[in-house]
């Protein structure tokens, strides 16, 4: 039964999509796309955005002539988180509907189980995962384009060096985001002139760090860099007031939402934390390249789905884009499409702006981050 | 603020020559500290475990979502239907020790219960409680507000110290002595005791050891409420927030010595003085693998926690 209606949405998906595609002049064969995200799970709040981001571009784009008069044609999956059904995801549309590049997963397992496929269709894709191993080795067929935490990281320790600290001190969580983050502040510190002096690890289910912060707070470090869960985020920025502490006290990316400024409350005020682009909005500087679009593509957005527009719609918009420039650039050759992707350069989307290269297959650089300053229990641009 | 050994370092490791430097020994109060009241909220659980094993002579591992449903229905009343902190409080200590008495007379009492099986009980009852708050509160972590004066701080020997740790310290202690007079000195604490030191002749005396169970589970109840708001305002607290402070509880416990309450509460902050010190003075990075050590080597050196007197028991 539920197989059943999930089919019947699919398909009435990719109806409508290609109802809102069609137009009496086109009679073109349509260029398929497809993606792979999650729309059922416990992520499934990231997985929507991307579909409705996606096919609020096709219908853009289609409205305008499409591809050299092709209709873009955009057929969306549920891997449920799964990696077994996101893998059979990917090969239904390499080989079913033969599409001619594939985006996704959203999901870091999904995608990473789905990477030695892909490589084996000889298929382009942008994946949707911040996991690093995506494009770290480079993979010939997979490209990435969001801040990944190397990219984070470095983005917090120049901030940390622009204010003049040259001393700082990091504590990071003992899994696998903690310990990514270590090893990238390890790797890029010393390459941008900041010295950790101390490092402490504070457990995800910790519920006190008054002992480590005793530590740093006794130390030469005047700034401190977390990579932790957004949770813990919240139980040492608590303890750091308590102690009365005044270094300089910089989140993860994850912290970035209002939601966790009201379990902070007043104590937040005064912590820094990096920030995508998109939330920001309307606070942009103007010169930021990326500001006009993503005003426009917000204002839609909100318009039709009634939320706000967010860093997972941002990549449901640039990631099809770019996927559609290539297509239009090379033509229908998945070989093709894949070295115009590669060679994209300063493509300014939503999330920032975009450039691939031969040994680059990371997308995004730290421009596309701005640090943001907790006042008065608001994010508000901290540079 | 020059430390010995503070200029070579250029890699992330923290040299081992500072341990014991003289800007260390200013931190310890602070760790003391920290560890006291960490501490008081393992104490309070390892005496719930204490408690039920004494009584049930078995153990119940749902204490720490006693704990999380006190805070949960605590913040629920004070967030979301704004009632006044100490009304918010009291409503939820008082909830929660009816839904663990009744959850017990559901689960427990009708059924003549191997020790093996109560253990097994309890432990779906933690889970049942852990999913039926992730259904009613999902999965967000929310937060308490601090009680009254305890976002405050004072400085003692170089040593910051939240009030609200005053609080949690300072209830834990009345709790405690509470704890402690019920059992001298009133009828329910006298059976307790007779259950304890002799099942069949308290049966003979006709203490219900049924019932025993049932209130012995609604004063876990209560302690497991009352440490749930304590903690609270400076942690979060979320559907899964009590497993990991109940799993430490017991281990507390045993540490202590269990089926002794004082030996609960002695095991209960030496656990949490020698996690926050092993952290400090060692390393941060094996907090968990410190305490757990330690615990180790005190089982091998006393194999019935360093208050553990009473091995006299039934077979």
């Amino acid at each position: 039964m539920e197989q059943r209606s999930k089919i019947l949405v699919q398909g009435l998906i990719i109806f409508s999509v290609l109802l809102l595609a069609y137009s009496p002049i086109r009679a073109e064969e349509p260029y398929k796309i497809g993606i792979v995200t999650s729309l059922s799970g416990s992520i499934a709040f990231l997985g929507y955005p991307v579909k409705n981001a996606a096919q609020l571009l096709v219908e853009e784009i289609n409205h305008a002539g499409g591809v050299g008069g092709h209709p873009i044609e955009l057929i969306v999956y549920d891997d449920e988180m799964d990696p077994t059904k996101g893998v059979s995801a990917f090969k239904k549309l390499i080989y079913e509907d033969k599409v001619l590049a594939v985006l996704g997963a959203s999901h870091s397992a999904v995608s990473v189980a789905a990477f030695p496929f892909i490589e084996e269709a000889k298929i382009p894709n942008i994946t949707f995962s911040t996991v690093l191993s995506a494009s770290q080795p480079l993979k010939k067929w997979i490209f990435q384009s969001i801040p990944t935490v190397d990219v984070i990281m470095e983005k917090n320790l120049r901030f940390l060096k622009k204010r003049g600290i040259n001393k700082a001190a990091l504590i990071y969580s003992p899994d696998t985001l903690g310990l990514e983050g270590k090893e990238w502040v390890e790797k890029l510190a010393p390459k941008i002139g900041v010295d950790i002096v101390r490092h402490e690890s504070v457990g995800a289910k910790d519920t006190d760090a008054t002992t480590q912060l005793t530590r740093i707070k006794a130390s030469e470090a005047k700034g401190i860099i977390l990579t932790i869960p957004t949770t813990t985020n919240i139980v040492v920025i608590k303890n750091y007031r308590m102690l009365g502490m005044d270094q300089v006290l910089i989140t993860g990316s994850g912290f970035a939402s209002e939601r966790y400024l009201k379990l902070t409350g007043p104590d937040a005020n005064g912590v820094f934390c990096p920030g995508y682009k998109i939330p920001l909005g309307d606070q942009l500087p103007d010169i930021d390249p990326s500001k006009k679009l993503i005003m426009r593509v917000s204002k839609k957005y909100e318009e039709r789905y009634k939320e706000p527009f967010n860093i997972f719609g941002g990549e449901g918009w640039d990631h099809p884009w770019i996927t559609i420039e290539a297509i239009r650039k090379a033509g229908p050759d998945r070989s093709k499409i894949r070295d115009a992707i590669e060679q994209t350069r300063d493509f300014v989307g939503t999330i920032g702006t975009h450039n691939f290269s031969s040994t680059n297959h990371s997308g995004i650089g730290p421009d596309a981050l701005y640090i943001m300053k907790v006042v008065d229990e608001k994010f508000k641009l901290g540079e | 603020m020059n430390r010995p050994g503070a200029l070579e370092r250029s890699s992330l490791s923290n040299a081992p020559r500072e341990m014991f430097s003289m800007e260390l020994m200013h931190q310890i109060p602070q760790f003391l500290i920290s560890g006291i009241f960490v501490g008081s909220i393992y104490a309070l659980g390892a005496l719930g475990f204490t408690l039920i094993y004494s009584v049930a002579d078995s153990l119940n591992f749902a204490q720490g979502e006693f704990m999380m449903l006190g805070a949960m229905i605590a913040i629920h009343l004070v967030q979301v239907l704004h009632l006044p902190l100490a009304i918010g409080i009291l409503i939820a200590i008082i909830v929660t020790a009816v839904i663990v008495t009744g959850a017990v007379r559901l689960c427990i009492v009708p059924k003549k219960i191997s020790r093996a099986n109560f253990l097994l009980v309890t432990w779906g009852m933690a889970i049942i409680l852990k999913r039926s708050a992730m259904l009613v509160w999902g999965a967000e972590p929310y937060v308490l507000p601090y009680f009254w004066g305890g976002k405050k701080t004072v400085t003692l020997l170089g040593a910051t110290i939240a009030l609200q740790g005053v609080w949690i310290v300072g209830v834990s202690l009345i709790v405690v002595l509470g704890f402690f007079l019920v059992l001298k000195f009133t009828l329910t604490g006298r059976a307790m005791r007779a259950c304890v030191s002799n099942e069949v002749a308290a049966s003979l005396v006709g203490i219900n050891k049924k019932l025993m169970v049932m209130k012995t589970f609604s004063i876990c109840g209560v302690l497991g409420a009352i440490s749930g708001v304590l903690i609270a305002p400076i942690t979060l607290m979320s559907f899964e927030g009590g497993s990991l402070i109940g799993l430490k509880g017991l281990c507390a416990a045993v540490f202590g010595g269990i089926g002794n309450s004082l030996g609960a509460i002695i095991g209960g902050l030496l656990l949490g003085i020698l996690e926050a010190l092993g952290a400090g003075l060692i390393s941060s990075d094996y907090k968990d693998a410190f305490a757990f050590i330690i615990l180790i080597l005190i089982m091998f050196w006393k194999p019935r926690g360093i208050v553990g007197v009473k091995l006299e028991r039934r077979v």
